[in-house]
């Protein structure tokens, strides 16, 4: 039952939501006398009792007052209340999000989740706030003003009500069919601005194709179809409010037209007559807001259904249901590995088997889809249900327990991705207590702290959003002294110098074997010229681990890593000899 | 908290002082002129519907009046009552049907303005040079394209337009009130200025609010964004407790934000029932002496405090009708701006056409350097404070005196490191920038006595990383041409005719952005074949470094040799193969030709390349030993 779930959100806040409904009632109860009281003054006016009409003014902007009072109770407490129970489901929600493992964000995506995470969670606060207001205000209104009616005449009240079932239908249809045109709308702009973005950003094609005309066809034809969108929205737009306003017209001409006969026929008073167009007025709103309400309440339920279904989605790396201590040697062995990733057509690893000593040091090469990166994720466990085994230290990788294991691990991806903090807090990402003598060991290492200068803040620069204020090279150096700061026992890096020169990077290798010796070190690169030194490569092919062993030996075995090392020699040549002539 | 200055400067961006609002909205207004007649009928319509909304009220006085406390007879009095209701649903009917009009010519015209000032924005957006696309993010031009322009809608939709229906529907009633009594309608205007303050007030405290809404939902979302693209790093830190108590700040500030608006809200409506209330009783306080004194009638007196309730729409919404203004004002400045910047490459008085040219590339002493971007927090946007692009920039010299001749139909290869300003030669060729100094000749034509378009026409460019487009891949080869007669012929020569026997649609499969379908290879042959369909006599080619698998490799290889020949090309080499092949090499090194020559003659020189080759060689046959 879905509703089930905002149960703990309305008990929690029981107090402030009971607080509104009272006040619904009382404030609701006292402003619907005002319109009897109007009729007083006017029947007094009438029977010329200029005092008795003057108390009933007075009375009336009393009895307004203190209703109003309890009007802002209602909406002070009973949205207010709507708007913490939005921030309690969002936090329970992100912290679900957190829980979720990578392989829900390759089948989800970043966009939509973040959807759920303010427009579905705000349709559902929707519910509880104005939902449940209107609908109880509505409910309230209606009941006491038809009681207040029927009290002065039966009569008249059924006659003044015939339209205003109409009202509250229609205006529901219209809310439906708006809604649904301006998904449309909400959908092509999405299509004109996806074309735009294409454009700008693969604006050197276009140009070198001088296709700017043809794009600007492509552009119009959906910027066209946006505005044809737009106007089918709006005319549903312009026949709903004046459709409304005639509706409400037509319930207080045919109150004037029976309530007038009745009056001249002498069985209700003229005030009786005014009070009603007062009332038939007042009415007209609450029936409004329920063709509003009933919409409010489906949206809400459906953004419901698809929060839910996050929820209920299950984290694939949970603890092991008996967790091992990891001994933290460093030593790796992996059997048999295969992996794919849903729906992929071919698998990304397929049987690659091969051992890490502890403290070793190992490369591992080969082409862009190679496995690379997969092999990666897998030994940081970042996905379960690969075939065959992992075994750190002699533990199976899913039994180490997870604080285990991730504080044993430093991992640093490709692009080092970074999060809009400052360089200290990015660095101190994964070891909060991070000491300033350590920032500046890591800064060293990591070969940061000849870049210090340039930042205005020193350590406290903030790199912005992903690190946008930083160059690749930074980036990825950053990523470095982030994935050393808590002193792995199994360092994981990579393609992390991809950005970095390749003077900058040799350092950075050597100053990270003499500082982290007792490591073991995994290192993913393109760049086969500064993996040389390493005790151990891994050439891997379409998935499998082709070749395997020191550089040397490889180079003579003439085989793919051979082929790739010369290819890259052209380049580099040239760089070192242009250098020195 | 400095983090995310995007955002501050969003917010600033919001509240940028508009200077010339009256110049502004006179070029605005501009954009109306093809409308003329349609802005004509719709204020009449408005009139029309302002002036039929005062009705109801009137017509109970009459009732009241005429039929029910008059002293005619019981059935002249009904005769009269039918009348009135036969009337009122009259003007009732009318009153939508007119309204209905009014509303979707208003926005039917609003929607084509917008069209043409999107397809306005658009084009000239294609039109500009490489700097401003260097210089400004793709997602803020977006933003002028899409929402600042909403922005400018709602301006003359709900701005503009609506206001003239508030002043009218406003001055209606109390032309009919003054017309009625005027003792009664000076007390009821005294209600006037307090419902405007009181709506100014309850709104420049909801815009507020509402402006730390939007910034703190930003920050909501660029937190959630960074967080769960990036999940992987989160949770192999075991950083989830950590950031999530960071959320929650967020979504604390967040809320608070949004309380401020329930408390604005929530003290708003109750106060307007109150203060309509009061005016009601002041009107019945004073009115029940002018009605006992016969001053007045009893119909008067009750259509006074109808009237009184219907003050309230039109004062607030002209109270949030100056919100919107200010926004729209923000908006179209800063569209203005975009729309104001000439590119700065630009066509000489009389271009060189689009002829076909032989393929001759001259470079002459080129000095060029990119415009320096600054590390100052990401945010190197100019539009925010200057108009134009002209003013001196400091610039980091790529290339510096690089001259060098290509014969028609020579196949050039070009070697150099990173930075030695390779990617430079092609983005001054296609004239993606103009040179600094010296100057780029093709067919013996300076490349700015050229027709650009024409020019590009000639020049077929495959950079490195290609780039789909979302539609098919016909689509996608033939770039939208019809003309494309040898498509057919160039997806067979560079052997993308395997790739596409194998996807399900054939050719017109239809390609995701960025092309995921297909691998790096096989998005490398579609570029090919969009060139070779292209057939262009001069083809710049910057071969891709990435590595693929051996099979790939070996296809593109053979590929690049079809794309080649009988053309003048230049390729950007990384592979030997490349470098072997062509005619002539050039040696780029620091933004200079370093050396250049055929393969053979090179070696003769014994300069850098014979080096290189020397050293290719030695590391070779140590492979082999």
């Amino acid at each position: 039952m879905r509703i089930s779930r905002l149960l703990p959100y309305l008990r929690q806040h029981r107090g402030a939501l009971l607080i509104g409904l009272v006040s619904i009632v009382v404030g609701d109860a006292l402003l619907l006398t005002a319109p009897y009281l109007l009729k007083q003054a006017i029947d007094a006016l009438g029977d010329n009792q200029l005092d008795a009409a003057r108390r009933a003014a007075l009375l009336m902007l009393a009895v307004t007052a203190v209703g109003g009072l309890f009007k802002f109770i209602m909406r002070r407490w009973m949205i207010g209340a709507s708007r913490h129970i939005e921030r309690d489901l969002r936090h329970d929600f992100t912290e679900h999000l957190f829980k979720l493992s990578p392989r829900y964000y390759d089948q989800h995506k970043v966009g939509d989740l973040m959807a759920l995470a303010t427009n579905d969670l705000n349709a559902i606060r929707m519910i509880l706030g104005p939902g449940i207001m209107y609908m109880a205000n509505t409910t309230i209104t209606l009941s006491v003003a038809i009681a207040l009616m029927a009290s002065m005449s039966i009569k008249l009240t059924l006659l003044a009500f015939i339209p205003l079932p109409l009202l509250a239908l229609s205006v529901q249809q219209a809310t439906k069919l708006t809604y649904r045109r301006f998904s449309l709308v909400q959908s092509q702009f999405a299509a004109v601005t996806s074309t735009a973005q294409e454009a700008l950003t693969g604006i050197r094609v276009v140009k070198s194709y001088a296709q700017e005309d043809g794009m600007g066809d492509r552009f119009d034809e959906q910027s066209h179809d946006y505005m044809k969108k737009n106007i089918s929205f709006f005319r549903v737009q312009a026949t709903m409010f004046p459709m409304m306003s005639m509706l409400a017209g037509i319930a207080a001409s045919s109150c004037l037209f029976f309530g007038g006969r009745m009056v001249i026929n002498g069985s209700i008073t003229v005030g009786t007559l005014v009070a009603f167009l007062a009332y038939v007025g007042q009415l007209t709103w609450p029936v409004i807001a329920l063709g509003w309400t009933i919409n409010i309440w489906q949206r809400g339920l459906a953004s419901l259904d698809r929060i839910d279904k996050v929820f209920e989605a299950e984290p694939e790396i949970v603890e092991h249901e008996n967790p091992q201590p990891w001994l933290r040697k460093g030593a790796v062995t992996v059997r048999d590995l295969s992996f794919s990733y849903p729906d992929a057509p071919t698998p990304s690893l397929q049987e690659v088997g091969f051992d890490l000593p502890a403290g070793s040091w190992t490369a591992v090469v080969g082409p862009t889809g190679s496995g690379k990166t997969t092999l990666i994720r897998l030994l940081s466990r970042q996905y379960d249900g690969y075939g065959g085994t992992i075994e750190f230290d002699g533990t199976d990788l899913r039994q180490i327990a997870l604080t285990d294991l991730r504080r044993g691990l430093g991992y640093a991806p490709q692009d080092g991705y970074l999060f809009s903090d400052t360089l200290r807090e990015n660095i101190a990402f994964g070891a909060p207590d991070l000491d300033e003598a350590r920032l500046e060991k890591l800064a060293e290492v990591s070969r940061l702290a000849r870049d210090r200068a340039r930042f205005p803040e020193g350590w406290d620069t903030p790199v912005g959003e992903r690190g946008v204020t930083l160059s690749g090279g930074q980036k990825q150096r950053v990523g470095i002294a982030r994935a050393l700061a808590h002193d792995p026992t199994l360092l994981l890096l990579d393609d992390v110098f991809s950005s970095v020169d390749t003077e900058t990077e040799a350092e950075l290798l050597s100053q990270l074997r003499q500082a982290w010796s007792g490591s073991t070190v995994v290192l993913v690169t393109h760049r086969l010229l500064a993996v040389q030194e390493a005790d151990q490569i891994l050439v891997m092919d379409g998935g499998r681990l082709v070749e395997q062993g020191r550089h040397a030996d490889l180079v003579q075995q003439g085989g793919l890593y051979a082929r790739l090392f010369r290819q890259q020699l052209t380049e580099a040549e040239i760089h070192a000899l242009g250098d020195s002539s | 908290m400095t983090a995310y200055n995007d955002i501050f400067e969003q917010e600033h961006e919001d509240q940028k002082a508009t200077g010339s609002d009256a110049h502004l909205l006179r070029r605005l207004m501009g954009y109306l002129r093809p409308y003329m007649p349609q802005v004509v009928v719709i204020l009449l319509l408005l009139v029309i519907v302002s002036a039929l909304g005062i009705a109801g009220p009137w017509l109970v006085k009459l009732t009241i009046d005429r039929a029910l406390t008059s002293d005619a007879s019981n059935a002249e009095r009904l005769t009269m009552l039918l009348r009135i209701t036969g009337i009122y649903i009259g003007v009732l009917v009318v009153t939508a049907g007119v309204h209905y009009a009014q509303i979707m010519m208003l926005q039917t015209t609003g929607q084509r303005v917008m069209f043409d000032l999107r397809r306005q924005l658009f084009r000239h957006l294609l039109r500009q040079d490489m700097t401003l696309f260097d210089r400004q993010p793709v997602g803020r031009l977006m933003t002028r394209l899409t929402s600042d322009i909403d922005a400018l809608n709602e301006l003359f939709t709900s701005g503009v337009v609506t206001v003239a229906m508030d002043v009218f529907t406003l001055v209606f009633i109390m032309g009919a009130m003054v017309w009625m009594d005027w003792r009664l309608a000076l007390l009821s205007f005294s209600i006037i200025p307090c419902l405007f303050l009181l709506s100014m007030v309850f709104r420049s405290r909801v815009r507020r609010a509402f402006r730390k809404i939007r910034v703190r939902v930003a920050r909501i979302n660029s937190f959630l964004q960074e967080h769960l693209a990036g999940i992987s790093v989160v949770q192999s830190f075991g950083q989830e407790p950590r950031r999530l108590r960071r959320f929650d700040q967020l979504n604390e500030d967040h809320t608070n934000a949004h309380l401020e608006t329930v408390a604005a809200f929530s003290v708003f409506f109750p106060a307007v029932e109150v203060l309509s209330t009061a005016a009601v009783t002041l009107l019945l306080w004073k009115g029940a002496g002018l009605v006992a004194s016969e001053a007045i009638t009893l119909g008067t007196l009750v259509a006074f405090v109808q009237y009184a309730q219907r003050f309230y729409r039109p004062i607030s919404d002209l109270a949030e009708k100056v919100n919107i203004l200010q926004g729209a004002m923000a908006a179209s400045e800063r569209i203005f701006e975009l729309l104001d910047r000439q590119p700065n490459i630009r066509t000489v008085a009389e271009p060189k056409g689009s002829d076909r040219v032989r393929g001759e590339v001259v470079f002459d002493n080129v000095r060029f350097g990119y415009e320096a971007t600054s590390n100052d927090g990401g945010n190197n946007d100019s539009m925010a404070n200057n108009g134009s692009d002209d003013e001196p920039r400091e610039r980091k010299i790529v290339l510096d005196g690089l001259s060098f001749r290509v014969e028609a139909g020579e196949r050039i290869a070009i070697v150099g490191s990173t930075g030695a300003g390779k990617t430079t030669v092609i983005s001054l060729m296609t004239r993606f920038y103009d040179v600094q100094e010296g100057r780029i000749l093709v067919d013996g034509v300076d490349v700015r006595e050229w027709e650009p378009r024409g020019l590009r026409h000639n020049i077929g460019v495959v950079l490195q990383d290609p780039r789909l487009f979302s539609g098919t891949l016909r689509e996608n080869l033939t770039l939208w041409r019809d003309n494309v007669d040898k498509l057919d012929d160039a997806i067979e020569r560079v052997g993308l005719d395997s790739v596409i026997a194998g996807l399900p649609d054939g050719i017109d499969e239809v390609m995701r952005e960025g092309g995921s379908r297909l691998s790096t290879g096989e998005r490398q042959l579609v570029a090919f074949a969009r060139a070779l369909a292209h057939d262009p006599p001069i083809l710049v080619l910057d071969e891709a470094t990435a590595s693929v698998d051996s099979e790939t490799e070996a296809r593109i290889q053979a590929a690049i040799e079809e794309l080649l020949r009988g053309r003048t090309s230049i390729t950007i080499a990384h592979r030997l193969s490349t470098v072997r092949n062509a005619d002539r090499i050039l040696v780029l090194h620091k933004g200079r030709l370093h050396e250049q020559g055929t393969h053979r003659e090179l070696m003769d020189h014994d300069g850098l390349y014979r080096r290189l080759v020397d050293m290719q060689l030695k590391s070779a046959s140590v492979d082999a030993s």
